[in-house]
C-alpha cells in the first residue's frame, strides 16, 4: 500500500494548504482580472495568477532561481514537512508534472528578441528552457540523489506525476518519492485556449447548459509517497492512500475526448480493478470538469459507463471552478485536494453551478455540493483528462487505523 | 528490484525504428553505421534569423523529405517532430509484427524528449509577441503541446494504454525505455512503443552553442581537446513486451532489457557521482555484475560528458580489464531524446549481430589503456550491454541491455 505522508499545495489563493482549505471551505474563488499580464482589448480579462514566489535561495552556481521553481520547491518543502528525507538520498525520487515546464524562459525570450531583434537577442535566457536545469536545482535543494522526471501529458501531467512516483515505490526503486505538479499562470495557454474558444467569457460553469469553457489558473502541489509499512515503522501516520491508479489513451483525436468516454472511463476502471474497489465504493468524484462543451459531455459518458444510475448518489466536485484549470499541476492539486476532503471529512463548494444547472443533454442528475458539505469520504477518485487522450484517474482512500 | 509481492516481468524488444540523417529505417542505419557514413552538413539557414552554428546532423540537409516516409495527406500540418516519431513508431511496430487486433488496450507509448516540437512552439511564441494575443495560432498551439507526438503515435497505431511524454535532456530516451521497463514488469501494460524523439530547431541550436552545450563542428569522443557535437535529430523507438508474451507469440527477440538505473550529483559530490548511482544501481536490478559487461554505449559527445562518465565509471570498472566504447554521438550529434533511444539501438544491434561498429582512430584519447573506442568493426565480446547517457546538469540514466 502507498502512502501519502505530507502535502504542499499553492495555488491563486496564495501559498499553503492552510491558506488554500480556508479559502475553499468559504467558497471563494481564486479567478479574478488579470494584473501581470496586459491583454488589451482581449475579450476574457481574468484567470488565477500566481501569487508572490517565496524567498528561497538561488542556484548554486548563482544563478536567481525563477519564480515558478521557487513555488515548485515551496510545495516539495510544504510536503516534507521541511525535515530531510529520511531515507538515504539516492533512494529518493522525484516525479514532476507540467505541461508548460520551462515555457516562462521562451516568454523572456522572445520579449528580448522584440526588443533587441533575433540576431542580438540573449540565447542564453533559453538556458532555462532545458528541464534538466530545474532538476538539478531541485535536487540540490531538497539534498536527493534519486530518479527524476517530468511528465508532460498536457492536463493529465500532474495525475501522471503521482502515477510515476507510484510505481518506483512499486518496482522497488525507491524508498520515498515526491510526486509534484505545476503549471505557472502563462501566456502561452491563455492565448492558445483563447484560439481554441476554449476560455469562459462569463464564469467557469461545469456540466452546466450553456457553459463556454475554462478560466486558466496558477496550480503547484507535492504529495510525499511511501509505503505505508515504512512510514508506519518511522511513526509516520499517513494522511491518505493511493490505493489505485489507471491511465490510458483516447486513441481518438489531439485535441477532442473521445465522444462516448471511451479512455476517461477506461482509466477509471482500471483504477478501480488495482484499488480492488467496485463503482459502488466511491464516495466522491473530483472531476476534471473543464466546462468545455466536448470535454464535460465525454467525461459525463465516461463516469455513466463506469458507475450507472448510481453517479446520481454520488457527491461531485469540479474543483477548477474555484482554482481555474491548473493544467499539467491540476492531477496533483486535485489530488491534494482529495486528501485533505478524506482527512477533514468534508467537501468544499464547487462555484457557480448546482445539480439544477445540469445539462440536460447528459440525461442524469449530478449531485453537485455547492456547499460545504460534511461527509463520511473513504474513497475518493480524482480524474485529470488532457490533450493528446491522455487520461489518468487517482483513487485516493482513508486509511484504516494501524 | 521489484518489491514484494509484486510480479516480475522480464521484459523484451521485439522491433526498432529509426528515423535519422545518417539513414531511415533500421536495416539501412545500422549499414550506414558500420560504414561510419559523415553526414554533418552546413546548417539549415535560420528563417528566425537566429546565428546558428555553422555544422549540424539535420534531416533537411541529409535530403530526407516526410513525404518519401508518411502519409503526407495526414501529417503535412504536424510538426516534424510528430511525423518522424510516428514514421520510426510504425517501423517499430512492422518489425515487431505485434498482431494488430491485440491487446491494444493494454498498449501505450511512452516518448522520451528535451523540446518536442520546438519550432512550431517557438513560431507560436514569434506570432504571439509580434501580433498580439488575438493572432495565436489555435493549430501551432495543439500541435505544440508537449504529448502532441505520443497521442498522434497512440491513434494511428491504435494504442489506448498509457500514453507518456517524459521531458529530460540527453538521457530522456533511456528514460523512456526504463518507464516502459517498469510497466512491463508490473503488469501495467503488455506492449509498449518506447524512445524518444527531438527535432533540428535553429533557436534551440543557437541557445545551446551560446552556452557551451553544442557546437557547430565535428566532434571527436573521448578525445582530449574536442569540441562538443553539433546538434543532430530523428526519433527512435522499440517495442518492448513481456519477455513471457513475446515468447508465447513466438516474436524475433532483438535484445533483453535486463535493468535500469538514474542518478543526480550533488555539489559535494564527485564529478562522476551521477554516471556512478546510476550504473550501480542498474547493475543490481538486472541482475548481472560488472565483468559481463562487454560493451558501454556511452552518451559521450566530445567535452564535459565524456569526463563524466569516466569519472563515474573508473570508479566501478576494472580499468585493467578491456572494455570497449561505441559513441554513436559521434555520428548522430547531440539530439537528447532521439540519441540516448540511439544508444540502446546500438546496444541492440549489437548484441544481434554480435558485432561492435567502429568509429574510427582517437588521438589523445581520454580512455584508460585498456579501454578502447573500436576503430574498425569487431566482434562483440560478452552478452550484456552497457548503455550510459549523463546530462551536463547532474544526471544520468543506464540502461543494460543482454543477449535474447
Amino acid at each position: 500500500m502507498i502512502a501519502v505522508t505530507g502535502i504542499g499545495l499553492t495555488s491563486a489563493f496564495g501559498v499553503g494548504v492552510e491558506k488554500n482549505w480556508e479559502c475553499l471551505v468559504r467558497g471563494d474563488t481564486g479567478i479574478a482580472p488579470l494584473r501581470e499580464f496586459d491583454v488589451g482589448d482581449y475579450p476574457v480579462r481574468d484567470g488565477g495568477e500566481d501569487p508572490p514566489a517565496p524567498e528561497l535561495e538561488d542556484f548554486s552556481d548563482g544563478a536567481p532561481a525563477p519564480p515558478e521553481l521557487r513555488h515548485l520547491l515551496g510545495v516539495c518543502r510544504e510536503a516534507l514537512g521541511a525535515k530531510t528525507p529520511p531515507v538515504a538520498s539516492e533512494r529518493v525520487g522525484l516525479a514532476i508534472g507540467s505541461s508548460l515546464a520551462a515555457d516562462r524562459a521562451c516568454a523572456s525570450f522572445f520579449k528580448d528578441v522584440r526588443e533587441r531583434g533575433a540576431l542580438d537577442a540573449d540565447y542564453g535566457l533559453l538556458r532555462w528552457y532545458n528541464v534538466d536545469r530545474h532538476f538539478r536545482y531541485l535536487h540540490e535543494s531538497l539534498s536527493i540523489r534519486g530518479p527524476t522526471v517530468l511528465v508532460s501529458n498536457a492536463c493529465a501531467a500532474g495525475a501522471g506525476a503521482v502515477t510515476r512516483a507510484a510505481t518506483w515505490l512499486r518496482s522497488g526503486r525507491c524508498d520515498l518519492t515526491i510526486a509534484a505538479g505545476y503549471d505557472a499562470f502563462s501566456i502561452f495557454t491563455f492565448a492558445g485556449f483563447g484560439s481554441l474558444m476554449a476560455l469562459a467569457k462569463d464564469r467557469i460553469r461545469p456540466f452546466a447548459a450553456g457553459r463556454d469553457g475554462m478560466k486558466i489558473g496558477a496550480g503547484y502541489a507535492a504529495l510525499v509517497l511511501e509505503s505505508l509499512d515504512n512510514a508506519r515503522a518511522a511513526g509516520r501516520e499517513p494522511l491518505a492512500l493511493v490505493s489505485g491508479y489507471g491511465e490510458s489513451s483516447d486513441a481518438h483525436h489531439l485535441t477532442h475526448p473521445h465522444p462516448e468516454g471511451r479512455g476517461a472511463a477506461l482509466a477509471m476502471r482500471r483504477a478501480l480493478a488495482m484499488a480492488g474497489l467496485s463503482s459502488d465504493d466511491i464516495d466522491l468524484i473530483n472531476c476534471h470538469a473543464t466546462a468545455t462543451p466536448s470535454n464535460d459531455a465525454a467525461e459525463t459518458m465516461g463516469m455513466k459507463a463506469v458507475f450507472g444510475k448510481r453517479l446520481e448518489e454520488i457527491p461531485i466536485f469540479a474543483p477548477k471552478t474555484a482554482l481555474g484549470h491548473t493544467l499539467g499541476g491540476a492531477g496533483t492539486v486535485e489530488a491534494a485536494l482529495s486528501v485533505l476532503f478524506l482527512q477533514n471529512a468534508c467537501v468544499t463548494p464547487t462555484l457557480n453551478v448546482s445539480s439544477e444547472t445540469v445539462d440536460p443533454a447528459f440525461e442524469v442528475d449530478l449531485d453537485i455540493v455547492t456547499r460545504t458539505r460534511a461527509c463520511n469520504l473513504r474513497h475518493v477518485m480524482s480524474n485529470s483528462f488532457g490533450f493528446g487522450g491522455s487520461n489518468a484517474s487517482l483513487i485516493l482512500s482513508l486509511p484504516e487505523a494501524p | 528490484m521489484t518489491s514484494a509481492g509484486e510480479t516480475r516481468n522480464d521484459a523484451v524488444i521485439t522491433g526498432a525504428g529509426v528515423v535519422a540523417p545518417l539513414a531511415v529505417g533500421l536495416s539501412s542505419f545500422w549499414e550506414q553505421l558500420l560504414a561510419r557514413r559523415d553526414v554533418l552538413a552546413c546548417s539549415p539557414e535560420s528563417r528566425f534569423g537566429a546565428p546558428v552554428p555553422e555544422k549540424s546532423f539535420s534531416l533537411s540537409a541529409s535530403g530526407f523529405d516526410i513525404e518519401d516516409h508518411a502519409d503526407y495527406g495526414l501529417v503535412r500540418r504536424w510538426p516534424r517532430f510528430s511525423s518522424i516519431s510516428l514514421v520510426a513508431a510504425q517501423e517499430a511496430m512492422k518489425r515487431s509484427e505485434f498482431p494488430e487486433d491485440a491487446q491494444r488496450e493494454n498498449s501505450g507509448v511512452v516518448l522520451g524528449t528535451a523540446f518536442s516540437a520546438s519550432e512550431y512552439h517557438f513560431e507560436y511564441f514569434e506570432g504571439l509577441f509580434f501580433e498580439g494575443l488575438r493572432e495565436a495560432s489555435p493549430l501551432l498551439f495543439s500541435e505544440s503541446v508537449m504529448n502532441g507526438a505520443s497521442g498522434h503515435i497512440s491513434h494511428q497505431l491504435n494504442l489506448r494504454g498509457p500514453g507518456l511524454t517524459l521531458i529530460g535532456s540527453e538521457d530522456v530516451g533511456l528514460h523512456a525505455l526504463s518507464a516502459a521497463l517498469d510497466q512491463l514488469r508490473l503488469g501495467e501494460v503488455c506492449c509498449v512503443i518506447a524512445g524518444g524523439s527531438d527535432e533540428y530547431c535553429d533557436v534551440h541550436q543557437t541557445s545551446l552553442a551560446s552556452y557551451g552545450v553544442l557546437s557547430g563542428e565535428a566532434s571527436r569522443p573521448f578525445s582530449a581537446g574536442s569540441p562538443p557535437a553539433p546538434v543532430g535529430e530523428g526519433a527512435c523507438f522499440f517495442v518492448m513486451e513481456t519477455e513471457s508474451g513475446a515468447r508465447d507469440r513466438g516474436a524475433r527477440i532483438l535484445a533483453r532489457v535486463l535493468g535500469s538505473g538514474y542518478g543526480r550529483r550533488l555539489p559535494q559530490d564527485p564529478a562522476g557521482e551521477a554516471v556512478t548511482l546510476a550504473v550501480r544501481t542498474a547493475l543490481v536490478d538486472a541482475g548481472v555484475d560488472v565483468e559481463s559487461i562487454g560493451l558501454v554505449v556511452s552518451g559521450a559527445a566530445g567535452g564535459e560528458l565524456d569526463r563524466l562518465e569516466l569519472d563515474g565509471l573508473t570508479t566501478l570498472f576494472d580499468v585493467r580489464r578491456p572494455l570497449m566504447f561505441a559513441v554513436p554521438k559521434q555520428l548522430l550529434g547531440e539530439a537528447f531524446g532521439f540519441s540516448s533511444a540511439a544508444q540502446a539501438l546500438v546496444g541492440a544491434m549489437a548484441l544481434a549481430t554480435e558485432t561492435v561498429p567502429g568509429f574510427g582512430a582517437r588521438e589523445d584519447s581520454l580512455l584508460p589503456e585498456a579501454w578502447r573506442v573500436p576503430e574498425e568493426s569487431e566482434r562483440l565480446e560478452g552478452d550484456s550491454v552497457l548503455v550510459l547517457s549523463a546530462t551536463r546538469e547532474g544526471g544520468a540514466t543506464a540502461v543494460i541491455l543482454g543477449s535474447a
